[in-house]
């Protein structure tokens, strides 16, 4: 589609005016009215051009942008009422930066409003173009295809699963730049060995053999039609685009030059290796000045490992063989089919969770405070893990609830009489959840993220956890010399409350720039344990017996969270409150959502993505929605145009 | 991040059940760093003229660079000649071939061993006559005690003619025994060539079918991935990036393709001779085992063919294409060969990164219909002895003409053979200086014994050893 969304602020003036006349004659709320800005300069603004747009096309029925029904609709939602609600059909005219601008419209918040967004949406015409780095598949990725390619019985093989574990496991540890992009020494090795092993093993299978070759590869001799429509099919699916003409006669002909079965073994371990294969391949179809428009395949692509962290299914090669990917509408459909239905969807739901709350530090829980409030905690840890996992699983899946939900829920899982006992509630039974209170309610009170292995509970590293993973604020590490200095100059702390002897250890002015964020929310959390359990005495364990016993005060002054957050915190659920209810959290969800699907840091041209997602992670949405509209966004459809 | 610590040798110790790790040196019989004690030298000699249009690339493209006019083979598109064909399509970087040096013999007859020992036969000229200069490269190099430090128990010059049909001219190995000039001893059948290496007795297991599959196949899946490298489509950044990986593709590669098929004393297979080229292959695979297994170091094969028609095809520049079909064969051969040598790691590089191939004719080039000329000499090379030969290169030297004495000394020096090395009988340099010859191109510039003594500018670049 051409650009339709350049425009001075004299040129808005004007458009604004002749709109509204416009307005005044519009009766019918399925009249289509684009803007014709393709020839305009200047100064773009999003919002303003949306506003127009909305008028235009949308307040007859909805009315008007600053009440509008339809507030908070992201671009996808908004295409996929175009398709689906008959009355809009007539605005399938408007192109994906028209359908962006009125999105942003619908997303400003109303004056006096809490709600802020973070990201702004500067220019739709530089979607994507952040997206510039090749990368090559992750391990998971690379088994999920695997599974799909050959099956889960050929890739259980203890020596392809050896070969396996000789790549990196390429999972971020705290950042997704963690995972390198393209090179692993091991990577193309293991890879190379796991399809020699694979030619041999699928021939071994009639099953698997026929699946995958055909039942004609069984036959005595196989006929150059037999390979190639292997070459075709397989091909497919391995380079994850239909073969070129000459690329499948070339493949052919390295069939015929052993033929037989030696000639399909070695073809499949040609395509089981290639570049395709192994890469995330994009070389796109039409250009413009700064971006390359994505071909259907590519798309497919995408959708698929940004979601599944698989090749595409069927479904999504059949649309795309279709040209019906360029469509955000379809787009969206398929996301939504998958979400709802591919059995790794929730697979990767869950991954994107133990990345964002880094759940594999968790540790297993002080077996001396476990003795002493009389739990045992030998495998506690798969306890406090599961229960976040069906405490996420209830929130994102079975409720399809928003972000605060997810933030202030009460509503946990406790599978055993200890859970139950840490919990202050009964267990709870399959699906259905268990109440508890609100002391140990939201993401933040979970047993699991508030563990520790200490004698003593550590307010700094949970503070800390809280700012880096769910407010994305960088707080930088501490100078070793002044921290030693200062410890120094403190003297033993050992025998002090944790509240008195943290202060102590950080009243110093240099410390205090990032400690006047981090001791507040610590402190408000001292009435958990390490087992994450409600207490109201810090007691501090030696050699397994309890040394000493502190009165908790964990009231605070002004945690400094954000811009009209809370300036005191009286209850640890004050903490949850003001997380779910404010706007740092939830854009920091957005881009954790962001950062994880694209394995990449956020830049200034993901703007428009990041605000969509923000926006749907607003309580009118869903968790569920903020992450199809991570991926069901017109980003979707380009790259980086780079030389 | 949770890396694997596994290195990448401990990874590649899993490919190919360890047929991808470079070769150990301790795994070679009596393999050591490369040094003269571990040189090959191995000349290919075939009969009767050649037509240059058919032999040599074309002059296209050609550039002097002050001693010679050069070319690198990998400009050239497609077969580096007609002679020179597909065989050698992979090789252009692992070649150079040598134009345009003049043999100073006194004479032109058959026997002159002028390849081997740039000489003639000036006493006999019926044919059965024996050179004025008595000596062969390949039998002063098997002479050695550079090349045999230990030669107990060693074939020092091996010296055969495979499918031998019964053509006169396929010795050009000679050397003195007892104040007699002499043919050095040549074997013919595979039979005999096999029973020179009685420690080649225990028949190899055969190669895995999935070791010679993977290495094929890697070598599709390399090329694969160059293509998109070079395909244009990535980004500057991508490519670079992208490169890295290609290189461990590029790594297995080598790994498989240094698979060592004949690297212990073992026989290697060989196959029914229903035709001359599998005799050909059976006795080069032998050559080759032996070479592994430090059985010898010097070796002279002759590419015979029927006397007819190869010597009607000589004298009939209409048979031109004839004889160029028949030389292309020869240079199948070689090709061959390089390919068993390549497959061997020593650590060091393999066994053709440490020799020297090289592969000479009868005569020259045919000129004026006249078949039978001294001047005009071609030299293929090979190898070039652990990097003392500039290889991948069209080397001319008509404008720039000397002796083809200086190419033998290039080989010499390449082998680590300095001239109280290879000269005998007091003459300085090696071969024939015929005054009648040096008169007649002009070479009086080249007969002093600084210049007798010098290896050829730009093929040779090792020290020079005097």
């Amino acid at each position: 589609m051409q650009p339709k969304l350049r425009l001075s602020p004299f040129q808005l003036v004007a458009i604004l005016l002749s709109t509204a006349a416009t307005l005044l004659s519009f009766q019918n709320c399925s009249e289509f009215a684009p803007l014709d800005l393709a020839s305009t300069n200047g100064g773009f603004d999003a919002a303003a051009v949306g506003k127009v747009l909305y008028a235009s096309n949308c307040a007859s029925c909805h009315g008007d942008v600053d009440a509008s029904a339809k507030a908070n609709r992201t671009s996808g939602q908004i295409f996929e009422a175009i398709r689906n609600v008959p009355q809009m059909a007539s605005l399938s005219g408007l192109s994906a930066d028209d359908v962006t601008a009125i999105s942003v419209a619908l997303s400003i918040p109303l004056p006096g409003s809490q709600i802020k967004l973070k990201f702004q949406c500067a220019d739709p015409q530089k979607r994507g173009v952040s997206d510039k780095k090749m990368k090559r598949l992750t391990r998971v990725e690379l088994v999920n295809t695997l599974n799909d390619l050959l099956g889960s019985t050929i890739v259980a093989n203890s020596s392809i699963q050896t070969q396996l574990s000789l790549m990196p496991n390429d999972v971020p540890n705290a950042e997704v730049t963690d995972v390198p992009e393209i090179h692993a020494d091991t990577h193309a090795g293991a890879l190379f060995e796991i399809a020699a092993t694979a030619s041999d093993l699928v021939f071994a299978n009639t099953a698997v053999r026929d699946r995958i070759f055909g039942s004609c590869s069984g036959q005595a001799t196989i006929t150059d039609a037999c390979a190639q429509t292997f070459i075709n099919s397989f091909g497919l699916k391995t380079l994850r685009r239909p073969l070129a003409t000459a690329e499948s006669a070339s493949l052919l002909t390295y069939f015929k030059a052993s033929g037989g079965v030696e000639g399909l073994k070695r073809v499949f371990m040609r395509l089981m290796t290639s570049p395709s294969l192994a890469f995330h391949l994009e070389t796109g179809g039409t250009a413009t000045t700064s971006r390359v428009r994505l071909t259907d395949h590519e798309i497919a692509s995408r959708i698929s490992y940004r979601l599944l962290g698989t090749m595409p299914d069927a479904e999504l090669f059949t649309a795309a063989g279709n040209g019906e990917l360029q469509d955000m509408a379809n787009v969206r459909s398929h996301v939504k089919r998958l979400l709802a239905a591919h059995p790794l969807a929730k697979a990767r739901v869950d991954e994107f969770f133990n990345f964002y709350l880094q759940t594999a530090k968790i540790p297993n829980p002080s077996a001396a405070a476990g003795a002493d409030r009389g739990i045992d905690v030998n495998g506690l840890r798969a306890e406090l893990l599961q229960e976040i996992a069906d405490y996420v699983n209830n929130n994102v899946w079975t409720k399809q609830a928003s972000f605060k939900a997810l933030m202030n829920s009460t509503d946990v899982f406790p599978r055993s009489d200890r859970m139950a006992t840490i919990l202050e509630t009964t267990k709870a039974a399959g699906a259905t959840a268990s109440r508890t209170t609100a002391s140990h309610s939201g993401l933040i009170l979970r047993p699991g993220f508030l563990a520790g292995a200490g004698d003593r509970t550590n307010p700094m590293h949970r503070a800390v956890l809280i700012r880096k993973r769910l407010l994305c604020q960088n707080l930088g590490s501490p100078d070793p010399a002044q921290v030693a200095q200062q410890t120094q100059a403190v003297g033993d702390v050992s025998n002090l409350p944790n509240r008195e002897a943290y202060t102590k250890l950080t009243q110093a002015p240099q410390c205090m720039t990032c400690h006047g964020m981090i001791n507040p929310v610590g402190f408000a959390l001292e009435n958990y344990d390490q087992l994450g359990m409600w207490r109201t005495r810090e007691t501090v364990y030696k050699n397994g017996q309890v040394a000493a016993s502190y009165p908790i005060d964990s009231r605070t002054g002004d945690p400094l969270l954000e811009a009209g957050g809370p300036t005191a915190l009286v209850m640890p659920e004050d903490l949850v409150t003001a997380l779910a209810n404010g706007n740092g959290a939830r854009s920091c969800f957005a881009e954790m959502v962001f950062e994880y699907q694209r394995m990449r840091s956020i830049e200034a041209d993901d703007g428009c993505a990041l605000r969509e997602v923000e926006t749907a992670s607003l309580e009118s949405g869903s968790l569920l929605e903020a992450f199809t509209t991570s991926i069901a966004n017109d980003d979707i459809f380009w790259k980086s145009k780079e030389n | 991040m949770f890396y694997n610590k596994l290195s990448r040798r401990h990874f590649l110790q899993g490919v190919g059940a360890g047929l991808a790790l470079p070769f150990l040196p301790s795994l070679v019989p009596e393999a050591h760093a490369a040094g003269i004690a571990e040189l090959r030298y191995i000349q290919l000699l075939s009969t009767y003229s050649m037509y240059p249009s058919y032999f040599f690339p074309s002059d296209t493209g050609l550039v002097s660079n002050g001693v010679a006019m050069i070319k690198p083979l990998n400009t050239i598109t497609g077969n580096i000649s007609t002679v020179l064909g597909s065989a050698f399509d992979n090789y252009k970087n692992n070649i150079s071939v040598v134009r345009g040096l003049n043999c100073l013999a006194a004479s032109n007859l058959h026997n002159g061993s002028l390849p081997t020992c740039a000489s003639s036969t000036p006493e006999d000229n019926v044919g059965n006559g024996r050179p004025f200069y008595p000596f062969s490269i390949d039998t002063v190099l098997s002479q050695s005690a550079k090349l045999y430090p230990d030669p107990t128990g060693k074939q020092r010059h091996v010296n055969f003619a495979p499918d031998n049909t019964s053509d006169g001219y396929s010795n050009y190995s000679w050397t003195k025994v007892n104040g007699s000039v002499q043919h050095m001893p040549k074997t013919d059948a595979t039979s005999a060539l096999l029973s020179k290496f009685s420690m080649l007795t225990t028949a190899p297991p055969p190669e895995d079918p999935a070791v010679i599959r993977k290495r094929d196949v890697i070598q599709a899946v390399y090329a694969d991935y160059k293509a998109v490298r070079d395909s244009g489509k990535l980004s500057t950044v991508d490519k670079t990036r992208f490169e890295a990986y290609v290189s461990l593709v590029d790594e297995i590669q080598k790994g498989l393709a240094a698979a060592p098929v004949t690297n212990t004393c073992s026989k290697p297979s060989s196959e029914t001779e229903v035709d001359p080229e599998a005799i050909y292959r059976n006795q080069i695979n032998i050559l080759v085992a032996a070479m592994a297994c430090n059985l010898t170091r010097v070796a002279s094969m002759v590419f015979t063919v029927p006397y007819e028609p190869m010597h009607t095809w000589s004298h009939q520049g209409a048979d031109a294409a004839k004889h160029a079909d028949a030389q292309r064969i020869m240079g199948a051969r070689m090709a061959y060969l390089m390919s068993k040598m390549a497959q061997i790691n020593e650590g060091t590089g393999t066994m053709l990164d440490n020799s020297v191939i090289y592969w000479g004719n009868e005569y020259g080039e045919v000129a004026g219909g006249d078949p039978h000329r001294t001047d005009n000499m071609f030299g293929v090379v090979a190898g070039g002895a652990a990097g003392k030969l500039q290889l991948g290169h069209y080397i001319d030297y008509r404008q720039n003409r000397r002796p083809f004495n200086n190419f033998l000394i290039s080989l010499f020096n390449a082998m680590g053979l300095a001239s109280a090395d290879y000269e005998r009988e007091g003459v300085v340099g090696f071969g024939e200086y015929n005054q009648t010859a040096i008169n007649n191109y002009g070479f009086g510039g080249f007969v002093s014994d600084t210049e007798r003594r010098k290896p050829l500018p730009f093929l040779y670049k090792g020290p020079i050893l005097g």
